[in-house]
């Protein structure tokens, strides 16, 4: 594997294109589409069935499924009241023709009292049709706030390494914390992610996670700083393991939730991997490439030193001369 | 430290651990007894669950002369003769909606000369109730950590929707969401009244409570959420003039309120023991874990002194007002606890279970130890997730995210040490040098990885409503793996190494026998 490495430190150009290239790609497309948002953050358009207690509640299951057949919907909201009515309310794209789904929706119902017997028998029903504006989802200042607290955690990792290792690892450590997280931003505009307020919680921990796995190659480093690195020595100096490994948990884990916790998590499980993915490329390609390239600008430093021998040596051929 | 020494301090850990464990996470059983609590909850059940795992409330804001389809329906259906066609006519279909509008001239929603058209009047008040209604949620989102959605619903009506949050000792999630309904469908002006009188000061044209009242917070004194409430040198004369009329009735109040006729919602009655020496207001609403309650007025206070009083026309005689919410107008959106998130729990514990495994097969009896760092920092982030209140910890998809990489840590930092003490033992150093100096080489290193993570999730406080819960969230991972990597780790360490029999093998090593033996 630290073959596959010795490659790739020492393209750090090439690297620095591809991110640049995605992230331009990003911005073009959230110009022109913006956020795919999900139907929770946008229009749309609803079908809502009130019943009367006491059908919703001995029947719930079985209208819900039975409609969730008969219509398209995108996702459905259970509506518990407490007084004598409750609703199922139906929520579809805002293009959807709903009002040729209430006519499917009212047969069905009429069919239902006509013919289901029991507590059908003396049900209340009503089906109504509505369009629906978002107006306001996120909280007070949410986008620019979030921005800021991804720029302050970048600024906050750089001043703390270039203190306890050196500048050029700050700088390695504060570009890739930075970049990890408009990558991944970027990553899910270009993959048309759905997306709720929770995508900034991948996008950010992209920028923390970056920061630790990074630091992880940094310690190793650091140890064998005063040696001569090349990029093999720097390729064989990796967190390899530690990082794959922590990408994998990781992983492992957004897929739990994403396959267990329902469609909006599935989404979120996406996104948190794109992040996990960034922070492994960040940490194990980007910064170790920008670590050769940083080192090689370094200046090698001049000693004063003579050795004893040279100096006698120098000596001898004044005195020759004179 | 002595062999026996070691197993009893070992059993103690053992035995904390397995308290935490219990707290956390034994399944719940209704307890004996008819009095005090009933039953046993363990902490992963009493998370305050996010919209992100479903769950919420929603209801609809229609203005006065605006019913719904239904409404209208079953009206029409409960009517006959005259009634029925007086009802028929008062209400108009507003196009192909789910809304009917009222068609009287008082309400001002259809223009006189044609009842096909809304009047501008009743739209423009619409547009700046939208405005208000949507300032007051979004201010509100910031101080619950929650999703909050408002959106427009056939151009005259608006659906709010909450997510779930959390219960206190007196007050259940449905409650502080009912109150913010409620509270945040009032669009008239603020007004300090003094029985059924509006104060003097208010009388004069122009002058309204934002002349009065400099600033209005919320503070935390002696366990209780309180209003603070500061006034302008005109409102400290109204605070003296009350004064002045309670030393002479006991019984009288100053009360802040919205509206001033038979509709009118009092706020806050002020009596002569919440002013203080300064001419402030310190109103206690309620304990300080409640909190919650207080933020929603003070936000309430703080829009309607800016936007409150919404006219329908210029001459301000025709008021704009939301028909009032009752509880019977909420709506809850499926069950807070469902199966979702249980199933999400079980599948994180088997997540939890594999590292373990894992690490035990790779280290040896060191893996031991990364179990006893693992399943604290499970339970003590459990514990903190329930326990810490505030309205801040609920629990959503980020949550995960973030205990999954606090876990991968910790493990990942217990193998860097290993990894350190076994480079050490190879170089032929006993195994107490190399343990010693197996940690001397790697406690930096730790302690960088959590410095730089802890600063990380510092500056995402910054962030508003759920990422700064995220943020709380990452700090509480992220000081609790650092303390299970960097001290429990070399405690337990300590102790196992010291009970066991053969410490080559314990680190999973073959020890070299020595040719000259």
């Amino acid at each position: 594997m630290s073959k596959i490495f010795s490659n790739t430190v020492k393209k750090t150009t090439l690297w620095a294109v591809v991110s640049a290239i995605l992230l331009a790609a990003a911005i073009v497309v959230c110009a022109l589409f913006g956020f795919n948002k999900s139907l929770v953050m946008k229009d749309s358009k609803t079908l809502t069935v009130s019943l009367n207690a006491y059908v919703y509640n001995t029947q719930l299951e079985e209208v819900k499924g039975d409609l969730e057949k008969k219509l398209d919907a995108d996702y459905i909201m259970e509506g518990a009241m407490t007084g004598d009515v409750s609703e199922i309310v139906f929520v579809f794209d805002k293009d959807a023709d709903v009002a040729a789904y209430k006519a499917t929706v009212e047969s069905y119902l009429a069919d239902k009292v006509a013919n289901a017997g029991g507590g059908w028998t003396t049900a209340k029903y009503s089906v109504s049709v509505s369009t629906e504006k978002a107006a306001a989802v996120l909280a007070k200042g949410y986008v620019v706030r979030a921005a800021i607290a991804g720029a302050v955690l970048a600024v906050l990792a750089f001043v703390y390494v270039s203190l306890r290792y050196q500048l050029k690892s700050g700088i390695i450590v504060g570009v890739s914390a930075i970049l990890s997280m408009l990558l991944t931003a970027g990553l899910v505009v270009l993959t048309r992610i759905y997306v709720t307020t929770s995508a900034a919680y991948a996008i950010t921990f992209a920028g923390l996670l970056t920061t630790a796995l990074t630091l992880l190659s940094l310690n190793n480093l650091r140890a064998k700083e005063q040696t001569e690195l090349n990029a093999e020595l720097v390729a064989q100096s990796l967190a390899v393991k530690e990082v794959l490994y922590t990408a994998l948990v990781l992983v492992v884990g957004a897929l739990v939730v994403g396959i267990l916790g329902g469609t909006a998590a599935i989404w979120f499980a996406v996104a948190a991997i794109l992040a996990v993915l960034v922070s492994v490329f960040y940490a194990l390609i980007f910064a170790p490439a920008m670590y050769v390239s940083l080192k090689a600008w370094e200046k090698p430093v001049k000693s004063n030193y003579v050795g004893a021998k040279k100096a006698k040596k120098e000596e001898t051929e004044a005195t020759t001369e004179e | 430290m002595g062999k026996k020494k070691s197993v009893v301090l070992l059993t103690l850990i053992t035995i904390v651990i397995v308290v935490m464990g219990f707290f956390a996470a034994f399944p719940a059983f209704t307890l004996p007894g008819k009095n005090g609590i009933e039953k046993w909850n363990p902490a992963v059940l009493q998370y305050d669950i996010g919209s992100d795992f479903g769950g919420g409330y929603y209801t609809y804001y229609y203005p006065q002369g605006v019913i719904t389809e239904t409404e209208y329906n079953n009206n029409v259906a409960a009517l006959e003769g005259d009634e029925l066609q007086e009802y028929k006519d008062s209400y108009k279909k507003y196009g192909e909606t789910s809304l009917y509008l009222s068609t009287d001239p008082d309400d001002g929603i259809y223009t006189v000369e044609n009842k096909e058209t809304v009047t501008e009047g009743f739209k423009a008040a619409f547009n700046k109730a939208l405005a208000l209604v949507t300032e007051r949620f979004e201010a509100r989102a910031v101080k619950t950590g929650s999703d909050y959605r408002v959106s427009v619903v056939d151009d005259y009506a608006i659906r709010v929707q909450l997510s779930s949050g959390e219960d206190t000792k007196k007050l259940a999630s449905k409650d502080y969401v009912s109150q913010a309904f409620s509270l945040y469908s009032l669009t008239d002006k603020l007004y300090f009244m003094q029985g059924e009188e509006v104060v003097e000061q208010l009388v004069d044209e122009g002058t309204s409570v934002k002349d009065l009242i400099k600033n209005v917070s919320v503070k935390i004194k002696y366990e209780t959420a309180m209003l603070q409430i500061t006034f302008t040198e005109k409102g400290k004369s109204m605070l003296r003039a009350y004064k002045v009329k309670a030393a002479e009735d006991t019984s009288a109040t100053l009360d802040l309120t919205i509206g001033t006729g038979e509709d009118k919602a009092t706020l806050l009655s002020i009596n002569t023991q919440v002013i203080n020496t300064k001419d402030e207001v310190q109103y206690g609403v309620r304990y300080e874990e409640e909190r919650l309650y207080a933020d929603t007025i003070c936000v309430l206070i703080n829009s309607a002194m800016e936007n409150g009083g919404i006219y329908m026309n210029d001459n301000e005689t025709t008021p704009f007002a939301f028909s009032a919410i009752t509880g019977n107008d909420i709506r809850i959106v499926q069950p807070v606890y469902g199966d979702v998130f249980v199933w999400v729990l079980v599948g994180a514990l088997v997540v939890i279970v594999l590292t373990a495994v894992l690490a035990i097969v790779k280290m040896g009896g060191f893996g031991i130890v990364n179990l006893y760092t693992t399943l604290t920092y499970l339970f003590i982030t459990a514990l903190c997730f329930a326990f810490i209140h505030g309205g801040v910890f609920v629990v959503s998809f980020g949550t995960f995210l973030v205990f999954f990489a606090g876990l991968a840590l910790t493990n990942v930092l217990n193998a860097y040490a290993y990894n350190a003490i076994v480079k050490e033992i190879s170089l032929g150093k006993t195994v107490a040098s190399s343990v010693k100096g197996g940690y001397k080489k790697t406690v930096l290193g730790t302690v960088d990885v959590y410095a730089v993570l802890l600063l990380g999730a510092l500056a995402l406080l910054i962030g508003a409503a759920g990422l700064n819960t995220f943020a709380l969230q990452a700090i509480v991972c992220i000081v609790t793996g650092a303390l299970c990597n960097l001290v429990e780790g070399r405690v337990v360490n300590a102790l196992l190494l010291s009970a066991s029999k053969d410490k080559y093998k314990y680190f999973r090593l073959v020890r070299e026998d020595d040719d000259d033996e």
